[in-house]
């Protein structure tokens, strides 16, 4: 697969176990970002 | 004279042409900077062990003064004379050609000594207790301001003799097409730190001025918005090397080849665009400035520079594991990752730098430095804690692990100790995530940074923080002693081999 | 190799899944940009903006006769004092001041829970930072800046205030409250 055209659309993407570790973290990501929205809607009001 | 073949070797293991004169200047680049990891470590234990209630080390005069020290031990002149030693070696020795003006690079080297050892000086005699962020009214003595200027002076000329180098290597036919991956990597942290050094001048001389007596005021909410453009954009300059260098050890250990050149070179250019905007994020709950100015900037316009890391995050593992998988690892999803060289401290401290930057630093920075949670993170240690994560489990763990690279390929000595280097990276970065996530905990409970006395001893009215708090800042005085163990060993091993490693010839 | 010339054509096309990625990414970018405005519009946390300038021999005259004002009394007619720092009601919905200075916040204020208030925050010496514990909402306090945070106590109780900006040797000490009444 890499002999042919390596950077075409159609070869599947050559690291797979990259792509669900790179999905994991885009998880964390958004648990955390969500959590401290959460976190800052519990003080006094302010603006 | 610099075209002569004698000023050159061939570097056996790479096949790289190396610049002799240019070789010297790396050399003395990378021990200084290792010499201020040093007395940045040193301080960083005695800060650590006093913010550590049970031990509470320093009286106060002197924890405040070892903390300024230590920042700016750490965060301008160990990262700085680094990187410098890193922009010579991406220039002159990754494209095989000779580094111009090397008695410019002399310049540079001095200029950036003597000013790191003025401003040093002032702060260990006690005339300089302001953090590293000195913010005005406070002021510290002139040599203080003065040595800071000529360190960036002589870091902006050693950017220009890197940008000088690349241009001239190519008129002489040194190389054809485009820059290496981890050379334009170097380039664009070259242009962040051109535009860092215009910031730190513009805010450090008028301070100067004001320090002498020349200048009646500093405007308070002015000097934080353009000492922010020095002060943290100086750390992006680190973004950009440390992802360069995540690239070349991903090449040097496992021979990873980027799977996508535009993929992470528009990575990098987003860097270049849009990253210096988000030191904004100091400012989200300070007088003076309007909304919409602090959501743009805080926000790297439409979080791009953001975007640009999660594209590296991808591209660097894809890397890895595409070259894995041409040795035959492919069984499943990860037998690739688990036949890693976890042995090889360079490869270690690349994945531990990444994951801890990425996974720590990058997740909070993001979060912490939007608008409005800066209301209940700003000043607290939560921040400390994120930019522990990134500068030092980070950036200073991707440099450690260069290191074990340049002692062969530059000082031409063997790594003595291999079974300590080998534990060195995970001693140093699992130490350093325990102290910075404790710290992050911590500031959660509203502990603030740069704070001698969390029990208010001596304090009007007292309170208490929660068991739970004394709990955190327990762990992080372990995790510290660790870290600071983790750089003990770096700079035994590194000075060790430097100086009576086995020669290779 | 990453530190090898690359080939002479190297912009060649992303993969599918490197396309996606970046997608991805813009999406959770656009996410987190865009909701600092929305929350503007839906939230109640948001950093005030409001500024004035004045000197600070200006501010403290204004934070000097707001204590003079609303200063509660002792039934002696005394004004009641917490370890020398005056403590100070203002009615709900007006102007009140906060002055930092090294190292005491002043002076102590009383408030009513749920009214809300026009806090003016500055300092007469250097930067300080504004703490309230155990919330952990944090604001500067910039010498010659009047910072208005409009801001409505959501709980009774008292409300210890630290200094969070480095401002001296003292700068541990600096230890202030806010006190809020149902």
């Amino acid at each position: 697969m890499a002999e042919k055209k390596p950077y075409d659309d159609h070869v599947p993407f050559p690291a797979p176990g990259t792509l669900v570790l790179a999905l994991m973290f885009l998880a964390v990501f958004i648990i955390f970002y969500i959590l401290n929205w959460k976190w800052l809607s519990m003080v006094w009001e302010v603006k | 004279m610099a075209n002569q073949t004698s000023d050159f070797r061939t570097c056996p293991t790479t096949g790289l042409k190396v610049h002799l004169p240019a070789q010297t200047l790396i050399r003395i680049n990378a021990v200084t900077a290792v010499v201020y990891i040093l007395i940045g470590g040193i301080l960083a234990l005695l800060v650590a062990l006093t913010r550590w209630p049970a031990v509470h080390l320093l009286p106060a005069d002197l924890f405040y003064r070892a903390l300024t020290a230590h920042g700016v031990t750490m965060l301008i002149f160990w990262v700085i004379f680094f990187e410098i030693a890193g922009l010579y070696f991406g220039s002159a020795v990754l494209l095989s050609t000779r580094l111009v003006g090397i008695v410019f690079g002399w310049v540079a080297y001095l200029m950036m000594l003597a000013g790191s050892l003025m401003t040093e000086y002032t702060i260990l005699i006690g005339q300089a207790d302001v953090m590293f962020s000195a913010y005005p009214p406070l002021k510290a003595h002139p040599l203080f301001y003065l040595g800071l200027i000529l360190f960036a002076v002589g870091a902006l000329i050693g950017c220009i003799l890197f940008f000088a180098t690349v241009i001239m290597a190519k008129a002489e036919g040194k190389y054809s097409g485009s820059l290496s991956l981890v050379s334009f990597g170097l380039a664009i942290a070259a242009i962040i730190a051109v535009v860092t050094i215009a910031g730190g001048a513009a805010i450090l001389i008028p301070t100067f001025l004001w320090s002498v007596g020349l200048l009646s005021h500093i405007d308070a909410p002015t000097y934080r918005l353009v000492f922010w453009l020095f002060g943290h954009s100086s750390q992006q300059i680190n973004v950009s090397a440390m992802v360069s260098i995540w690239y070349l050890l991903a090449a040097l250990t496992v021979g990873a080849k980027p799977v996508s050149e535009v993929f992470s070179r528009t990575a990098f250019l987003f860097y270049a665009f849009f990253i210096n905007v988000a030191s904004a994020h100091h400012l989200m709950v300070d007088p003076a400035l309007t909304t919409p100015w602090k959501i743009w900037n805080t926000g790297y316009v439409f979080h791009l520079a953001v975007v640009a890391s999660m594209m590296h995050a991808l591209a660097i593992p894809a890397s890895i594991e595409v070259a894995q998988r041409k040795k035959g690892y492919v069984h499943g999803l990860f037998e690739w990752l688990k036949k890693c060289p976890w042995e090889n401290p360079g490869f270690s401290a690349m994945v531990l730098s990444f994951c801890g930057f990425g996974l720590l630093g990058g997740i909070t920075g993001v979060v912490f430095g939007t608008e409005q949670i800066a209301i209940v993170t700003h000043n607290t240690w939560r921040i400390t804690g994120h930019f522990h994560t990134t500068v030092v489990l980070g950036t200073t763990t991707a440099f450690m692990g260069l290191t074990y690279y340049v002692i062969p390929l530059i000082f031409q000595r063997e790594v003595m100790m291999p079974k300590l280097a080998m534990i060195q990276p995970w001693m140093f970065a699992i130490g350093v995530a325990i102290f910075s996530i404790a710290m992050i905990a911590a500031g959660g409970y509203g502990v603030p940074r740069r704070h001698w006395d969390i029990t208010f001893a001596g304090a009007p009215y007292g309170f208490e923080f929660s068991p739970t708090v004394f709990l955190l800042m327990s762990v992080m005085g372990l995790g510290a002693i660790m870290a600071v163990l983790g750089g003990a060993i770096y700079c035994l091993v590194t000075v060790g081999s430097v100086f009576f490693g086995k020669k290779i010839s | 190799m990453a530190f090898n010339l690359p080939e002479r054509v190297w912009w060649k096309p992303m993969h599918t899944e490197e396309k996606v990625w970046i997608v991805l990414c813009v999406i959770f970018g656009l996410t987190t940009f865009f909701f600092m405005p929305v929350w503007h519009m839906i939230g109640h946390q948001n950093p005030p903006s409001e500024t004035y300038k004045l000197l600070p021999s200006q501010f403290a005259d204004k934070v000097n006769t707001f204590v003079d004002q609303y200063a509660v009394k002792e039934a002696s007619g005394e004004v009641k004092t917490d370890k020398g720092t005056p403590i100070v009601h203002p009615p709900g919905g007006s102007d009140i001041y906060l002055m930092g200075k090294q190292w005491i916040w002043y002076p102590i204020l009383e408030l009513e829970k749920g009214k809300t208030y026009r806090l003016h925050l500055s300092t007469i010496d250097v930067e300080h930072g504004l703490s309230i514990y155990p919330l952990n909402m944090n604001f500067m306090a910039l010498p010659d800046y009047d910072y208005v945070l409009t801001i409505t106590p959501g709980e009774a109780g008292e409300f210890p205030i630290l200094c969070n900006e480095f401002c001296g040797i003292g700068h541990h000490k600096m230890v202030g409250k806010i006190i809020v009444k149902e």
